[in-house]
């Protein structure tokens, strides 16, 4: 059969429309989800370290066993998986969530907790993707993404608890300390 | 702004491999031109967009966003802080679900060219943007939609960043009779294309 091409992204340019989201949009998991409840914060800023509002990020996610809706059918149906939001005017995002568990990767191997990230700018062509991952779990020793970055990369991708439920992972695009990304 | 610390990994995990579902939560707007006071200004259109992936299968289930300008060429947003009239009537704004035969249509209006700040005189030719959530989360992508013969295109430095003409080609709307609503709204089709299960890395 013909193959087609995808079709070529552009950027989202400054105008995103505020009536496409909701406050609901950034809860990936409802209070009845199973799993340790956070919340899961950062802040977005360019190569200037100056800080980008109205980026669009969005988070998709397991559950706490690590399944993933619609995929799996034995996913926690409290859990949506998915979470958008606009940066603010501070350049800061916030998701309410819960911790995914850990899932299987390539092979035999196992995927460390993580979150993957898509986000859209107004100053990007297209989309940029990375994980975060959660800092102190045995499995980010064989996690293959983890390996295939490298140590100094790796170490960009694993967010920090800031406080007891809270989640901080800052988003550098570019510049020194950057943030490591994937290829989409 | 472009992000310098890029790794060529491209995973194709569970993770990758799986993405939301809106067909059970999502309320959707198709219309975008009937307002509380009347129909929006401009000439009105309906856009019929066809979702397919690499291998042409319809992406029935598939969320499509769309916002846009009015005809005056003004956005419905803060940040847009140009001196030009906002239509009450026009909604700015519309999803929709793709049906089983991979289509989804929208009634807008033809938006209006706009100016770029302190561009030293660059105009946006008029687009819709779009927005497509397919089956996975490697098949989200955002683009743009331009319209056919207009000699904007040409001087845009959005639509012409991208190098492949023939990539540019496919952001071209088709005037489509069999779109359109007879004496209300000239016809226009797309055809959106989003990776699926081979996931082809993205090139542009």
């Amino acid at each position: 059969m013909a193959r087609l091409t995808p079709t070529a992204a552009q950027t989202l340019g400054p105008f995103f429309s505020y009536g496409f989201l909701t406050e609901e949009d950034s809860i990936i998991a409802g209070p009845t989800a199973i799993g340790r409840h956070i919340k899961l914060v950062g802040t977005l800023t360019n190569r200037d370290g100056n800080v980008c509002r109205d980026a669009l990020i969005e988070i998709w996610q397991a559950d706490a066993a690590g399944l993933y809706k619609g995929r799996d059918a034995d996913a926690d149906p409290a859990v949506k998986g998915f979470g958008r939001t606009l940066t603010d005017e501070s350049g800061s995002f916030e998701f309410q969530t819960i911790l995914p568990g850990a899932c299987p990767g390539p092979g035999n191997s196992w995927q460390a907790p993580h979150f993957a990230v898509g986000l859209f700018a107004g100053g990007l062509t297209r989309r940029v993707v990375t994980r975060i991952y959660t800092p102190d779990y045995p499995e980010l020793e064989e996690d293959q993404v983890l390996t295939e970055l490298g140590n100094e990369a790796a170490r960009t991708l694993i967010a920090r608890w800031v406080s007891k439920n809270t989640l901080e992972f800052n988003i550098r695009l570019a510049g020194e300390g950057a943030t490591a990304f994937l290829q989409d | 702004m472009a992000p310098d610390n890029v790794h060529a990994i491209t995973p194709r995990t569970a993770t990758e491999l799986s993405g939301p579902t809106f067909a059970q939560t999502v309320a959707e707007e198709r219309n975008l031109v009937s307002g509380k006071n009347g129909q929006a200004i401009g000439s009105l259109m309906r856009l019929k967009v066809r979702v397919l992936d690499e291998d042409a299968r319809p992406q029935a289930g598939s969320l499509i966003e769309i916002w846009q300008a009015n005809a005056a060429g003004k956005y419905q947003h803060p940040q847009d802080q140009r001196d030009a009239p906002i239509d009450t009537n026009f909604r700015s704004w519309g999803r929709g679900l793709v049906d089983a035969n991979g289509e989804v249509d929208f009634i807008t209006i033809r938006p209006g060219a706009y100016p770029v700040p302190n561009s030293g005189g660059w105009w946006r030719p008029p687009h819709i943007h779009l927005s497509a959530y397919g089956s996975t989360f490697s098949s989200r992508m955002i683009t743009q939609l331009y319209f056919p013969g207009d000699p904007l295109n040409e001087l845009d430095g959005i639509f012409q960043g991208i190098p492949d003409p023939l990539a540019r080609e496919r952001l071209v709307l088709k005037p489509d009779v069999d779109s359109g609503i007879p004496e209300v709204a000239l016809g226009f089709c797309f055809d959106l294309v989003l990776r699926g299960r081979s996931q082809t890395p993205l090139e542009n």
